[in-house]
């Protein structure tokens, strides 16, 4: 029930926000972090679509990229080590009229939070899921995350990582009801910013996988790829993104992909020798759980209190009069 | 050549309507039948859309099923192909005839109840082996039964069952939303003043706090003292007198409002806390809806400044301007089409021209109103003695009139063909103006004896009662709106059928006849004088099918009669010689299906003529060219000068490029820049000189002022970038100690 003066009256009082709104605290990530990038992208989205303040909210676990929600000037919610998809799940069924935001790094997301990650992306809840991958836990100062590459020198691998990094794009591509995949770096801001845009408008769980620079730890892993744009693979889409002419001269290696088209999704992100940035996998049609359990009717406190009442009795055991 | 007497007779008979003491011109029997019907009397032991299933399920957009198409899935699921499932398929086949003829019979019941009774009767008639199995074919058909919902028949009551059936189910499903909202906006204003209260002292009297705690404890705690205690510590930021009154306001609207309710609304209607919305005049409907606009505008009114409230949006001095001056004239058809329509139920022989006129305010108005018009009688009374029939039963197509004013949705249908017509029932209902349907119930008093089904078929096969429909919605124009396509055969003028039959030899002989509404007439006995009887013998070649006499033009007419293939009881094929005044019905009835194809886009006139002069105009082109080609010497004349070819000039600024532009490149320039699009916001130069580099709006770093700055500044913030976007230019100070080095640090940066 749309009562037109109330759209009326709302939209005549509405308040402009600015970047500045955006922006909770100053952030202290190291300089040069590539958290820097995708925060300065995420407000710019939540300007852009006007995204009133009390009504978003970010969700994050622990790491690095948890800090997120400190620097919002939304809502937000800094929660347990793996844990920021159950509580944006629970939020996303109890609000749904909430913009719900997720936030978690690589190790909050792939190792400790996998198995909320998996049914999450099954669930398909609407809302938009950064996983800020810079391949290292920077927060614990310098340890192996999953996505680290093989022979990554750290804290717990002094020696060198053993084990072939964790691809986080294949796992999710072979989920069920998938929705929603993309791949992006942080230091393509035009990128960065489309593909989180994208993501939000999105009907569903977005899942994006952003690249990240770590100066202090990973100092030279995406070096070559910034250095050679020509290593990038960027996707591009009547269907998915575009470029800008700027843009196109810098990364001249793209290719059109159709992001409903998963079996091409699945064999450029298993066989492609170039890194693909841009939307991966689309699918508008798969339905949102919280829309799938919609209940059928109002919770109103006396049909609480009724049921509660049923529920009681069956254990009442009442006098014989 | 001499007219045999028999001739003579007939023709008398077609152009007087009267009789002589002779055989021929016998009346018609009333055991008469249409021959193209024949091969459906039986309706009951045939498979088809009827009985109907109005389906229970209030949520789901299918309101609407068929007996044989719940069966026929119901088989698909549980019995398998071929011989595996052949005894299962018999039996379940067997009791849907069953149930058909119950229905069929009168037996009135929900499907599931139908199924019993059928059951029952069946296996009473079996051995006791038979029944044993029969038993367990329809236990397991009957487990996966998943549906019920009330049988109807196709009769005189089938159209407003329907329309009401369908009513609810549609207004169910588009009130509810509005109706949780109301719920929502009720909860979450008691929330705001239940807050306020608890603020208040009322909430902290000893009796409150004594109510609060339960009566285990009451003997622990003194409450006096601790009212006292709790009300030093009341806070102090009560809600504003203002906005606790309009809070409260909007809440008792909301709480009283009777337009929305949940389930079981038929008890909220007599109990007097819901308003009814079905109504049998078009002038009660109207009354309660005009009565009920200021109720809509105060109900509106609350909505929207609970909504305001709610969020904490409301601006006392911004809004109260705008919601002191809300009333009726400030409701827009969008408010308006939130709240339930209007269902009204007539029967068009009830219908006066006041009705009429009612009727035509509707259909012109926005007002959500949806009528059903049934039409019973579509034929009507034949002629008096004087047998000037003046008047034919088209009067009672109401329906092609509201089509004029163009914003009203209309359906003509007959009953017969309401399964097919679902969607657009449906669509109908859901459309946000006035909505009409005309719908023949099939029920033509009195009748031959034919089913109301094959009534209702007839008259929409011989276009008595033909198919169409008128959807504002559907697009602007009319070939978009307006649709004939359910009708048979639309291209022609009558649809033709094969009737089979055997002769004298009893060789089959398949002929095709046209069915018209001379062979609908056939089926009402109240028109029987305007048929005789033409006895075997007497047939002759100057006897023709009604639809063959219709194509005559009026001196070719001359000598011959007009004839309708009937069967009798015995199902003998007989010839009915037809009275003039009928056929004159038919050729009106032919002329109003062609005002209905021109509207439905067929043989349309215009379209006709406009291809005709652009087929004249292309042909003359040709003639010419030909004409040219012929005027023409074999071999070309190559003494004629060739006529030049003048290209137009390509200056260089109207040039097309090959490729398409690409975006200028930017200049290598000597003064110092950033990339500021491919910032990506690391914070090393503003860390390194938060006067000399600064975010823009999009976070996204520039110079800001070079003289806060040196040239050191820039190389070193170019070294720091990541992403290397910072150009540090040439030096502005030539006096820069150590120039000649930063000079050489800045090169790899001025790409």
């Amino acid at each position: 029930m749309v009562v037109r003066a109330t759209e009326f009256l709302r939209h005549a009082g509405q308040e402009e926000h600015s970047l500045e709104d955006y922006a909770g605290r100053v952030p202290r990530w190291c300089t040069g972090c590539g958290d820097l990038a995708i925060l300065a992208a995420v407000q710019r989205v939540c300007r852009d679509e006007q995204l009133p303040l009390e009504k978003t909210v970010f969700v994050s676990g622990i790491g690095c990229s948890s800090r997120f929600p400190h620097y919002m000037g939304t809502y937000g919610f800094h929660g347990l080590h793996g844990r920021a998809l159950p509580v944006a799940e629970g939020i996303r069924m109890r609000r749904p009229d909430l913009h719900v935001f997720v936030n978690m790094g690589d190790g909050d997301c792939c190792s400790i939070g996998t198995a909320h990650w998996v049914h999450a992306t099954r669930y398909n809840m609407n809302m938009t899921v950064m996983m800020h991958d810079n391949n290292i836990y920077g927060l614990t100062k310098n340890q192996v995350s999953p996505t680290s590459p093989k022979g990554t020198r750290s804290n717990t691998t002094p020696r060198g990582s053993d084990l072939e990094a964790f691809d986080p794009l294949q796992a999710t591509l072979g989920m069920s009801n998938l929705s929603f995949v993309a791949q992006v770096v942080d230091w393509i801001p035009e990128l960065l910013y489309k593909i989180i845009s994208a993501a939000h408008k999105h009907h569903g769980f977005s899942f994006i996988r952003i690249l990240q620079r770590c100066p202090e730890f990973l100092e030279d892993r995406w070096e070559p790829c910034i250095q050679n744009p020509d290593r990038l693979l960027i996707l591009t889409h009547e269907n998915g993104i575009e470029l800008s002419p700027a843009l196109s001269r810098v990364y001249r290696h793209q290719d059109q992909h159709d992001p409903a088209d998963l079996v091409e999704a699945r064999r450029i992100v298993g066989t492609s020798e170039h890194l693909p940035v841009g939307i991966i996998y689309r699918n508008p049609d798969v339905p949102c759980y919280e829309d799938l359990r919609k209940p059928d009717r109002l919770y109103t406190p006396a049909l609480i209190r009724k049921g509660l009442n049923e529920e009681l009795d069956k254990f009442t055991i009442w006098p014989v009069e | 050549m001499a007219v045999s007497v028999e001739m003579q007779e007939m023709i008398h008979f077609h152009l007087t309507g009267k009789r002589r003491d002779s055989e021929v011109g016998d009346t018609m029997p009333r055991d008469i039948c249409p021959a193209l019907l024949a091969p459906y009397q039986q309706l009951s032991k045939l498979r088809y859309d009827y009985p109907l299933i109005l389906l229970d399920d209030g949520d789901s957009h299918a309101f609407l099923d068929t007996l044989s198409g719940v069966m026929g899935r119901l088989l698909r699921e549980i019995a398998p192909e071929g011989n595996a499932g052949a005894q299962l398929r018999h039996h379940v086949l067997r009791l849907e005839t069953r149930m058909r003829g119950l229905v069929a019979d009168g037996f009135e019941s929900s499907l599931a109840r139908l199924w019993d009774h059928a059951e029952k009767s069946l296996l009473a008639e079996c051995e006791k082996s038979e029944a044993e199995l029969l038993k367990d074919s329809l236990a397991t058909a009957r487990f996966a039964l998943r549906l019920d919902g009330r049988v109807v028949d196709c009769d005189d009551r089938l159209p407003s069952l329907l329309l009401q059936h369908a009513w609810a189910n549609v207004e169910a499903r588009r009130t509810r939303k509005s109706f949780e909202q109301i719920n929502t906006l009720i909860i979450r204003l008691r929330n705001i003043l239940k807050v306020d209260d608890l603020k208040s002292g009322r909430a902290r009297t000893p009796k409150r706090i004594k109510q609060t705690l339960g009566r285990r404890y009451q003997e622990a705690f003194d409450f006096e003292l601790m009212s006292e205690l709790l009300n030093d510590a009341t806070p102090q930021n009560r809600l504003p007198a203002d906005r606790r009154r309009r809070v409260g306001s909007a809440l008792s609207v909301l709480e009283s409002q009777k337009f929305f309710a949940p389930g079981g609304r038929e008890k909220r209607r007599q109990d007097g806390t819901q308003y009814r919305f079905d109504f049998n005049s078009a002038s009660g409907a109207l009354k309660a809806y005009n009565d009920r606009l200021p109720e809509i505008a105060k109900v509106i009114k609350a909505v929207a400044v609970a909504e305001l409230e709610c969020e904490n949006a409301y601006r006392e001095r911004k809004h109260a301007a705008y919601f002191d001056r809300f009333g009726v004239q400030a409701l827009a058809p969008a408010d308006l089409a939130l709240f339930p329509s209007y269902l009204i139920c007539l029967d068009e022989r009830e219908c006066d021209l006041r009705d009429t006129a009612r009727l035509m305010e509707i259909a012109s108005s926005d007002l959500p109103m949806k009528v059903l018009l049934q039409v019973s009688d579509v034929l009507g009374e034949p002629a008096s003695v004087d047998r000037k029939l003046h008047h034919d039963g088209f009067v009672r197509q109401l329906a092609s009139t509201f089509v004029a004013p163009g914003n009203a949705y209309v359906l003509q249908s007959a009953s017969s063909n309401l399964y097919q017509k679902k969607e657009e029932i449906r669509k109908g209902l859901e459309f946000s103006g006035p909505a009409i349907f005309s719908i023949f119930s099939g029920r033509t008093q009195p009748t031959t004896g034919l089913p109301a089904y094959l009534i209702a078929a007839a008259a929409m096969e011989s276009r008595v009662f033909p198919a169409f429909s008128y959807d504002p919605a559907a697009g602007p124009g009319l070939a978009d709106r307006f649709s004939i396509s359910s009708n048979p055969e639309i291209e022609a003028t009558w649809p033709h059928r094969e009737l089979r039959f055997e002769d004298e030899d009893l060789q089959t002989v398949t002929e095709e006849q046209a069915f018209t509404l001379v062979d609908f007439a056939v089926t009402d006995s109240r028109y029987s004088e305007y048929f005789a009887s033409a006895p075997r013998e007497s047939w002759n070649d100057d006897m023709l099918p009604v639809a063959d006499y219709l194509d005559l033009a009026d001196d070719e007419t001359f000598g011959k009669v007009p004839y309708v293939s009937v069967v009798n009881g015995s199902n003998i094929l007989r010839r009915l010689v037809v009275d003039d005044n009928l056929i004159r019905i038919a050729r009106r009835c032919g002329d109003r299906w062609r005002v209905l194809q021109e509207q439905g886009g067929v043989n349309n006139s215009y379209a006709s003529a406009l291809l005709l002069k652009e087929r004249i105009a292309w042909e003359k082109e040709k003639e010419k060219q030909i004409q040219a080609i012929r005027a023409e010497p074999a071999q070309a004349d190559h003494s004629q000068p060739v006529e030049a070819v003048t290209v137009p000039a390509v200056t260089e600024d109207a040039r097309e490029p090959d490729t398409p532009a690409e975006a200028a490149l930017p200049a290598v320039s000597d003064d110092p820049y950033i990339d500021t699009p491919r910032c990506t916001t690391c914070d090393e130069c503003t860390n390194k000189n938060d006067r000399m580099f600064a975010y823009d709006e999009n976070k996204q770093a520039y110079i800001k002022d070079l003289d806060a700055g040196t040239f050191k500044d820039l190389v070193e913030a170019a070294e720091l970038c990541q992403v290397a976007i910072i150009h540090p230019g040439k030096p502005r100070n030539q006096n820069e100690p150590g120039l000649e080095e930063l000079i050489k640090r800045a090169e790899p940066f001025m790409a």
